[in-house]
């Protein structure tokens, strides 16, 4: 499993054209810093939680299309690879507990501004087969 | 002495754990304190078997102030075979006027960006989207002035009939109550297929005179103690 942290207020799919390009090259070069090539499988998912500090005015779902495009190339060639999509939001400052956090989120949770944290991996072909 | 949110929450903590099994060292009175880890004593570790979770706990005012030692704590759990480390956030929940306040904060945003979809459909001349969003606007108005002023309206009120009874208790002009009622008649015109062309410039004059309704219902319950 690869996963990384991203600074900052996401893009959503109805934000400006420059917000997302800007968006986008920020995701880029935080996901080449932990990929060394884009992963090939085609049962990949992904997991994305938006830590916030006020209430986001955009669907948590519309914020995950543009990070899923932005990773193409990178995480992996195409996202037609990705076989399941999660988006979630967290307030940064609500209650919670994260088990096994890494230096990078625990870091990022720590400093109390808008992240969002991506997880990308491998899904086990028995669970995808579960409903 | 007052206990602060963080030794409630690790008070908590390891009671939980120790319920389950788990033999706890913690910052309290009646623990074994925890080493330390990297050069930090966590607040908690808890060990069960090969098993061994390090937690840290902080609120948001601490947690800025610990960055530095949860991000040593988190690196020498990841380099620790069977050394997880958990990093728990505890903070006060809202209370009922902070909600109160994020609920009205919430209402202005739908209401904003209402107006602004408002002023969009009128520039392409999408008439039915118009009226509905212009529909919405006004009939929520209706229902926030009767809620205010005579109580809670039953659902499916008729914003006419209301605004028609606002009207004789004075709680609305006659202009307020004649454009409410000819943008009503607009808005069903609309919804059931047969709206009377309208150009840009018009729809914008509706827009405004809509915006200003929403203006003066805004500042009359602002006015409010």
């Amino acid at each position: 499993m690869a996963n990384f942290v991203v600074k900052g207020r996401p893009a959503s799919v109805q934000s400006s054209h420059g917000n997302k390009v800007n968006w986008t090259s920020k995701v880029r070069s935080a996901a080449a810093a932990k990929f060394s090539s884009p992963l090939n499988g085609n049962d990949l998912r992904i997991r994305i939680t938006f830590f916030y500090n006020t209430l986001p005015d955009f669907d948590t779902d519309n914020v995950s299309k543009p990070i899923c495009d932005a990773l193409n190339g990178v995480a992996y060639i195409d996202d037609h690879q990705l076989g399941a999509r999660l988006a979630y939001r967290k307030n940064i400052n609500g209650s919670y507990h994260i088990e096994g956090a890494n230096p990078d989120l625990a870091g990022a949770i720590a400093e109390g501004e808008d992240f969002v944290y991506i997880e990308v991996d491998q899904t086990d072909a028995t669970e995808a087969g579960t409903l | 002495m007052r206990q602060s949110i963080e030794e409630r929450k690790v008070a908590s903590l390891a009671r939980q754990y120790q319920e389950r099994g788990y033999t706890v060292l913690a910052n309290l009175k009646g623990y074994g304190r925890p080493e330390a880890i990297g050069g930090f004593a966590p607040d908690l570790i808890v060990q069960r078997g090969d098993e061994k979770i390090v937690i840290e706990v902080v609120s948001s005012m601490s947690m800025k102030g610990q960055q530095h030692a949860i991000i040593e704590l988190a690196r020498h759990a990841a380099t620790e075979k069977g050394m997880r480390f958990d990093l728990v956030v505890t903070n006060p929940r809202p209370t009922k006027n902070e909600r109160a306040r994020r609920a009205d904060r919430q209402l202005r945003r739908l209401e904003s960006s209402l107006l602004s979809n408002l002023d969009l459909s009128a520039e392409n001349r999408q008439l039915v989207s118009f009226f509905i969003l212009a529909g919405v606007v006004v009939e929520h108005l209706v229902l926030g002035l009767w809620d205010e002023h005579v109580g809670e309206p039953t659902s499916g009120s008729d914003p006419v009939k209301l605004a028609s009874l606002l009207l004789d208790r004075k709680v609305i002009s006659s202009s307020a109550f004649n454009f409410i009622n000819e943008l009503w008649r607009l808005r069903n015109e609309a919804v059931h297929g047969s709206p009377e062309p309208r150009g840009p410039g018009q729809l914008r004059e509706l827009s405004s005179k809509v915006k200003n309704l929403a203006a003066s219902y805004a500042k009359v319950t602002d006015e409010r103690p």
